[in-house]
């Protein structure tokens, strides 16, 4: 019983981060990292880069319990400040959220190596 | 009971065992160790998975701690809601080893803790879904029953069981319709559909795999088949077998009625003397409810006889009860069984309508002259039932019957039967193995009174009159 609830909530706070980083978004190059699937769903994420710094990230999510619907609505907002902040895939899991972290992590660390950062 | 089979009183009063056949036995013996490794074979695969998804190892904050408590209650809490369900579903084999009154009281004290174990998974869950997500427990309450699937059926289902619950309680107490409660108590069967609902959509262990689920569902229509089985189609089989059929409705007094029923091979229903079936009357308002009567004769293969008081709506209605109407006996329950006896001498102690399965046991006691005695308590003279019967049978076996009368609410009728007063009654009494059946009430005094006069426990055996709520 598989049920797919895609949910953009990337979109919301790259219109933030575009808003508040106008110029440098514009002479961003976007790198997307593979699908990571867990057990109650999956991440996808993608990342605007100028020079080393991550200038903006948006994640598809796939979530299949109401359960993640709810933890990712915490979790991915602070997993995507978390990577904002350092830069990195080097960040900390949310606590209970623990695959849909690691599923994020993957996907980041995959584009942050297509990015070669 | 044991698993070899009813004991029957031969003629001459001495006690024999009926045959049973070894191919049955073994039947019985194999079908309860099948449901006994079933059921922790089953519980164990839960608290496997439990485990297996984190339930100790992924506990590492408060709000995981709530969490993880709160799934293992709430699988538990539905584990052991059906257990509740088959440990009255009529198994016969479990009926056998066990004992209907025994699986009545597992009944009522599993039932304490279904209804902890699900009040704490709700608790829990929420207290620890909220703390993992920052927010309050009661817009973390509103999220689950707006976003989670089968959370509002859930929540019915779980006000449903603890109305239910809460009726047992008051009923206990004696402050509710036995007809009330036995209505309300056929909601436990929606209750448990509406909390099924959420368990398979919201489950941590449940949702994600397909094998899981289905493992979880097929432990439900395992429980309703057995249910369907055992509580619709032996019963009805049983029906058709014996084709039981009121056939006489006499007055005992103003306020109890002897219902006489006849049918084919009734010997293979097992009866005793002493005993209790579950009646079904099938008319038109009375065929949804069953109620526990004792028999109030010593069963033949043709008739059985029940003696009841109008107690509550149900047996008030009996005395109007049509002749032909069919009837469905489940059972016989119960081990207030001559065959208990120890000792030569023998008193009887029945309280109100509870002299109806001492009237059927005198029947089948033998002893010396003067070793049997009959103690009838009764609030009036004229509410006495079967006193001509029980004084005709006393005759042929030289037993000596006491009518105690008083009126229990009246300050002179209280604590008739003390130590002392026994002692009058009955001469060497803690030589005696005492059957005692009344109300509630009067069969706790009485029972203090019995041991205050120096009557051994296991020389007292109580038939609490009805299924031991």
């Amino acid at each position: 019983m598989r049920r797919s609830i895609p949910l953009a909530l990337g979109a919301l706070s790259l219109s933030a981060s575009t808003v508040a980083l106008p110029a440098e978004a514009l002479a961003a190059t976007t790198y997307k990292g593979a699908f990571y699937s867990e057990r109650w769903g999956g991440a996808q994420v993608s990342i605007k880069v100028k020079g080393k710094k991550i200038t903006s990230i948006s994640v598809y999510v796939q979530q299949d319990t109401p359960r993640s619907i709810q933890l990712d609505s915490v979790a991915i907002p602070y997993l995507k400040q978390e990577a904002l902040k350092s830069s990195s895939a080097n960040i900390h899991t949310y606590s209970g959220a623990t695959t849909t972290s690691e599923a994020f992590i993957d996907s980041l660390k995959s584009a942050l190596n297509k990015a070669h950062i | 009971m044991s698993l070899t089979g009813p004991e029957i009183a031969s003629a001459d009063g001495q006690l024999a065992l009926k045959p049973v056949s070894r191919a049955r036995a073994w039947r019985s013996i194999s079908f309860v160790a099948v449901f006994w490794t079933a059921v922790v074979l089953n519980g164990t695969v839960m608290f496997w998975l439990w485990l297996r998804d984190g339930g100790i190892t992924n506990v590492n904050s408060a709000p995981a701690l709530w969490t993880s408590a709160g799934r293992v209650t709430g699988l538990l809490g539905a584990y052991l809601l059906l257990l509740q369900v088959l440990l009255l579903a009529r198994l016969p084999p479990l009926e056998r080893s066990v004992g209907f009154d025994r699986l009545t009281v597992w009944h009522r004290r599993n039932a304490k803790l279904v209804m902890i174990l699900v009040v704490a998974h709700v608790v829990l869950i929420t207290i620890g879904y909220a703390g993992t997500v920052h927010i309050s427990i009661f817009s973390q309450y509103s999220d689950l029953l707006s976003s989670y699937p089968g959370m509002i059926t859930a929540t019915v289902g779980t006000g449903l069981m603890i109305v239910i619950f809460a009726s047992s309680l008051v009923i206990v107490r004696r402050r509710l319709r036995y007809e009330s409660w036995y209505a309300l108590h056929l909601f436990t069967y929606a209750s448990i559909y509406l909390a099924y609902l959420h368990q398979i959509p919201t489950g941590n262990e449940f949702a994600a795999s397909t094998v899981q689920s289905d493992w979880w569902l097929s432990l439900y229509i395992a429980s309703g088949v057995l249910l369907i089985v055992f509580r619709l189609v032996r019963p009805g089989i049983r029906m058709w077998r014996h084709r039981l059929r009121v056939v006489a409705v006499e007055r005992e007094s103003p306020s109890a009625v002897s219902i006489w029923l006849e049918g084919s091979r009734l010997d293979q229903l097992g009866a005793q003397p002493g005993q209790f079936m579950l009646w079904r009357f099938l008319t038109g308002d009375r065929w949804w409810q069953s109620h526990p009567f004792s028999l109030s004769a010593a069963p033949t293969d043709s008739r059985l006889r029940i003696t009841v008081r109008a107690a509550g709506d149900f047996s008030a209605g009996l005395a109007d009860v049509p002749v032909g109407t069919l009837v469905l006996a489940e059972g016989p329950y119960g081990r207030f069984l001559g065959s208990r006896r120890r000792r030569q001498r023998v008193t009887l102690i029945g309280g109100g309508i509870g002299i109806s399965p001492l009237r059927a046991l005198l029947e089948e006691l033998t002893a010396p002259p003067g070793f049997i005695t009959v103690i009838q308590r009764n609030i009036s003279a004229q509410d006495r039932a079967l006193a001509d019967e029980v004084d005709e049978l006393a005759r042929e076996r030289g037993a000596v019957v006491h009518h105690v009368i008083g009126d229990h609410r009246d300050p002179d009728g209280l604590h008739q039967l003390t130590p002392e007063r026994l002692h009058e009654l009955v001469p060497h009494i803690e030589d005696n193995d005492v059957f005692l059946c009344g109300p509630p009430a009067m069969m706790d005094t009485t029972h203090d009174s019995l041991i205050a006069a120096g009557v051994p426990s296991s020389q007292i055996h109580s038939e609490r009159f009805a299924l031991a709520m």
